[in-house]
């Protein structure tokens, strides 16, 4: 089930009753149940694929905590290295399998058939397994946790398998480490009035920049990106910038509803976004966007391949390997692997030119705390971010290319003539969403220095309730959901 | 302290639930003419009318009371399906006492919409009526119903249809309460179709029952049982409807009807089987092809209906002395709207001041009077529709004097002002400021004005000018001048 769901309404304060009333010890059990309940809505017979990829998980942990007791020294290292590889192997073939197979046996395909080789493999028509990816590395970390004997094996199953499953980010992370979230199953959280308050209020807030803000700028930008060819120039820019946007609302929204949920239970889940765009740079951007993404790459790829500390040149190549892979890991096209080399090509560059650009800032006497130094690398980041989000968005090549020579037309008059009031919103909705853009920076800007849900806490209880209901009901009237209210349909008298 | 903290979560969760009520109230589009069924004084009504647009501009409840003194409520609404109406008679008998139910019968019929949609009617018919009733285990039992089960919380939660509206939303969404309704649920259709199908195909015969749709049947016995429980005669009706005399399909499909019906001891009215007796014609009381009644068709029928019912179930029928109050206040206001719908229909199309001023009666009109050149006092006729308008119109055996008349005909203020020199007067009403002038001819030259907010509104023509306000939204309805020099047929010049 969805998040923006009734039936997550209805679903998530049954979990959390039952959860607090159950005795502690078998609160896990509970929470097991709930999560394959929570996947199963969407499919059940790809609930026995995240068993399994448990179930590889769990067995390699307790092998590798054998293994270490072993004394003959390269035996051990064998050893824990083989269920290492075992673990990553199956894990890995089966995300390929199901993520990478037909993207790969197309790419294969068109490559053979340029060179006039015949090769003709069919696709398997398979749906991608809700949430695969994230709860894949997830499991993932377990295993090179226990390797690098940072965390002992779990040998409690169920607990092991509420790890892989838990349902408040099972879907779309943010993916924990083994180290953050696992020791938490066992602690015995009691019902926190204040601690349920701030977890609802970030769900809360999560709800309405999905519903509010990400689902109407989504009707735009989808207008838009379905058939590109039919714009140009700014109506494209602005598609893009919404598109910005959009994914950032849809995203961290979900990741604050995941954490809001975990937060009522008493579970501490990592952060996953801080303000990114008001990053100063792509690299300053990648630390503050799927905060949790980056944090696996760079502990279980970035830092193996050596980090930063060895030769430029295989720094520069660790890099791009690193956001090769993480485009790849977003989806399988093509599309995506173009999105993650360029943020790869982004740092390359900006580090290459690092000095340079020192150089000419103090040759020009820039002050480099000051706000409009500061504003202009915000601004100079946004449009690199948001460049590279039209290969993100962009359904294919042909339409990257449209979209790409198209961008650039002058046609201001588009501000003016009201046809921007006739691309998937109308006139009221898209100035709605202009709004609540303007309203997200806002609170994201005040969110730096004060923390929304203490500003709440500290206000007399009617302003408090005020507030709720005001962004209760401000989603439930300005929200973009529904099958929509068409009058014609409901003038028209069929007898 | 935790239980104070649980009772302030549930008492926050009471006052979030009332606004959504009230959002969800306000956010609905309205349809009066079923909801003002609640306030329909308890157990005062004899009969309750159900079924679908046939019954929604079939039978007028107002009949009922003028010629059988039978209190009645129409819920019919357009193609609903048996099975809602099953719901709303539910929903009435929480209210009412009812001794006799009609249904309407035609939905009864195996539906090719409801073969496409999987047993279900189309979605505009649902919100149709569905949205319409107040909130409870009834409603919720409706919907479960009549939707599938994917579409129940968008009905349920009908803020998630409407919470779109916020763009278009007016006056009348923010009024919560209904009135009374003067015309019970009734819905008259104004236009003629001359149906001419019968001559072209013929009368046909029963050949043998065509099946009913099975889920309409259910819900039949659902009523009938509901209506035994309540001890209430259930009646089925048709209307008149060319196709249940010449289409095949029709006719077999009325003698299953008849057949269900007297297994199940249910009176039958068939309107096809002895409509000229009535003096119904096909050609001149159908409103359109799909065999709605118009408005004369609709008197005929109820008439008849209301007669048929009076004979066989309110033969000894003793009223409450309040009920008969509240029914006649509420005939006498239906009458005067009625009176007043059709004078507005044919006002403008008066030729002659007589005419006009006939229809003009029935209105809340603010008609005001300025005349220029005035060569009305040698004849005698001129001032009489003027008297009875009620204007003294003191122009008799006066020439060229100058004349200004204001009558309202909402509140009955009358003001004239006759004088041989000019004459003017200024005053407000509502939002309007009228000033008006008037200049006979006798003394100095000749001159008429109507000025509304500054604007010119008089012909400023020889004889009578006429300016016609609708006091009800406050707008000029009409302005024309009646030349008084010779024309003695008083006709209109716009």
């Amino acid at each position: 089930m969805l998040f923006n769901s009734i039936a997550y309404l209805i679903y998530f304060p049954i979990v959390v009753a039952v959860y607090f009333m159950t005795p502690a010890k078998y609160r896990y059990i509970w929470l097991l149940i709930s999560s394959y309940y929570f996947y199963m809505s969407w499919s059940p017979k790809y609930a026995i694929l995240m068993l399994f990829s448990t179930l590889v998980t769990y067995l390699s942990g307790v092998l590798i905590q054998r293994s270490n007791l072993k004394e003959n020294l390269k035996k051990k290292e064998f050893e824990k290295k083989l269920w290492v590889a075992l673990s990553f192997t199956i894990n890995l073939a089966i995300l390929f399998f199901f993520k990478y197979f037909n993207f790969i046996n197309e790419s294969f395909t068109s490559v053979f058939n340029h060179f006039g080789v015949n090769w003709w493999v069919p696709n398997f028509d398979v749906l991608l397994p809700v949430g695969i990816s994230f709860y894949t590395f997830q499991a993932l970390s377990y295993t090179m946790d226990v390797y690098r004997e940072d965390i002992k094996a779990e040998h409690n199953f169920s607990k092991y398998a509420l790890f892989v499953s838990f349902f408040p980010q099972l879907v779309a992370g943010p993916i924990e480490k083994s180290t953050h979230l696992l020791p938490q199953l066992s602690k015995h959280y009691k019902f926190n009035y204040e601690r349920m308050k701030e977890g609802l209020i970030l769900i809360g807030w999560g709800l309405f920049k999905k519903i509010v803000i990400a689902d109407r700028l989504a009707a735009f930008v989808n207008t838009v990106y379905n058939n590109p060819d039919q714009f140009e120039g700014f109506t494209l820019a602005i598609a893009t910038v919404f598109f910005a946007f959009q994914i950032y609302c849809d995203f961290s929204s979900y990741s604050d509803i995941a954490i809001g949920s975990a937060k009522v239970m008493g579970f501490d889940l990592m952060e996953n976004f801080r303000r990114p765009y008001f990053s100063k740079s792509v690299a300053e951007f990648w630390r503050r966007w799927h905060i949790s993404l980056g944090g696996w790459f760079r502990d279980y790829l970035y830092f193996p391949l050596g980090g930063n500390r060895v030769k430029k040149i295989i720094w520069y190549r660790n890099i791009m390997i690193v956001f090769l892979l993480s485009g790849l890991w977003h989806g399988a096209s093509w599309n995506f692997v173009i999105w993650g080399v360029l943020h790869g090509i982004f740092q390359v560059l900006s580090f290459e030119f690092s000095k340079f650009n020192k150089g000419i800032g103090k040759f020009l006497k820039i002050r480099r705390d000051s706000f409009s130094y500061k504003l202009y690398h915000v601004i100079i980041t946004f449009i690199l971010v948001d460049f590279a989000w039209i290969f993100f968005r962009a359904n294919n090549f042909t339409d990257t290319k449209y979209i790409l020579t198209h961008l650039f037309k002058f046609n201001p008059w588009v501000f003016f003539d009201g046809s921007l009031y006739n691309i998937g919103l109308d006139e009221y909705d898209f100035k709605l969403a202009i709004l609540s853009i303007l309203f997200l920076l806002f609170i994201d800007l005040v969110q730096r220095k004060y923390r929304l849900s203490d500003w709440i806490k500290k206000q007399h209880i009617f302003v408090r309730w005020s507030t709720y209901s005001f962004v209760i009901f401000f989603m439930i009237i300005f929200g973009y959901y529904g099958s929509g209210y068409d009058a014609t349909q409901f003038i028209y008298f069929q007898f | 302290m935790k239980k104070f903290k649980f009772f302030k979560i549930t008492v926050f969760l009471i006052v979030v639930t009332c606004l959504l009520i009230l959002v969800s109230n306000l956010f609905n589009p309205k349809s009066p003419r079923i909801t003002a069924f609640y306030e329909e004084p308890e157990n005062s009504l004899d009969v309750i009318l159900l079924g679908s647009s046939y019954m929604a501009n079939g039978i007028n409840p107002n009949v009922l009371w003028e010629h059988n003194k039978i209190t009645s409520y129409n819920l019919g609404a357009g193609s609903q399906p048996i099975w809602i109406s099953y719901f709303f008679l539910k929903e009435a008998l929480k209210y009412q006492t009812p001794k006799v139910v009609v249904l309407e019968a035609y939905y009864l019929h195996d539906l090719k919409n409801y073969k496409k949609y999987d047993n279900y009617a189309l979605e505009a018919t649902n919100r149709r009526s569905l949205d319409q009733l107040n909130f409870s285990l009834n409603k919720i039992q409706a919907i479960k119903a009549s939707v599938p089960n994917e579409e129940f919380w968008d009905y349920f939660f009908t803020i998630n249809k409407y919470h779109d509206r916020w763009k278009n939303l007016v006056k009348t969404d923010f009024q919560f309460n209904n009135e009374l309704s003067i015309y019970k649920g009734f819905s008259k259709v104004n236009r003629t179709f001359v149906d001419t199908r019968i001559e072209k195909h013929g009368v046909k015969t029963e050949i043998k029952p065509k099946p009913l749709h099975p889920k309409s049947v259910d819900y039949l016995n659902k009523i009938q049982a509901l209506c035994r429980e309540h001890n209430i005669q259930l009646v089925l009706l048709k209307t008149p409807m060319s196709q249940f005399l010449y289409s095949q399909d029709h006719v077999d499909t009325m003698m299953a009807i008849k057949e269900i019906a007297k297994k199940g001891d249910i009176h039958v009215i068939d309107f096809n089987s002895f409509y000229q007796k009535i003096g119904f014609d096909f050609k001149k009381h159908m409103s359109d092809q799909g065999g709605h009644l118009n408005a004369e068709g609709t008197e005929l029928v109820s008439k008849a209906l209301g007669d048929r019912l009076e004979k066989q179930f309110f033969q000894e029928k003793k009223t409450k002395n309040s009920v008969v109050e509240i029914w006649n206040g509420s005939f006498q206001k239906y009458k005067k709207s009625e009176n007043a719908k059709l004078a507005l229909s044919k006002i403008k199309k008066s030729k002659t001041l007589p005419e006009y001023f006939s229809y003009a009666k029935a209105l809340d009109f603010l008609v005001l009077v300025s005349v220029f050149d005035d060569g009305s006092g040698q004849y005698r006729n001129y001032h009489k529709p003027l008297t009875e308008f009620g204007l003294n119109s003191d122009l008799n055996k006066k020439f060229r004097w100058s004349y200004l008349g204001v009558k309202n005909n909402k509140s009955g203020y009358v003001k004239e002002v006759v004088d041989s020199v000019a004459i003017d007067t200024t005053f407000r009403i509502g939002k309007l400021d009228i000033s008006m002038l008037s200049v006979g001819g006798n003394k100095a030259g000749s001159r008429s004005s109507i000025k509304i907010n500054g604007k010119e509104y008089s012909k400023n023509k020889r004889g009578h000018n006429f300016v016609i306000v609708d006091i009800k939204d406050e707008t000029v309805f009409d302005t024309f001048n009646v030349d008084t020099h010779g024309d003695n047929k008083l006709t209109i010049k716009r």
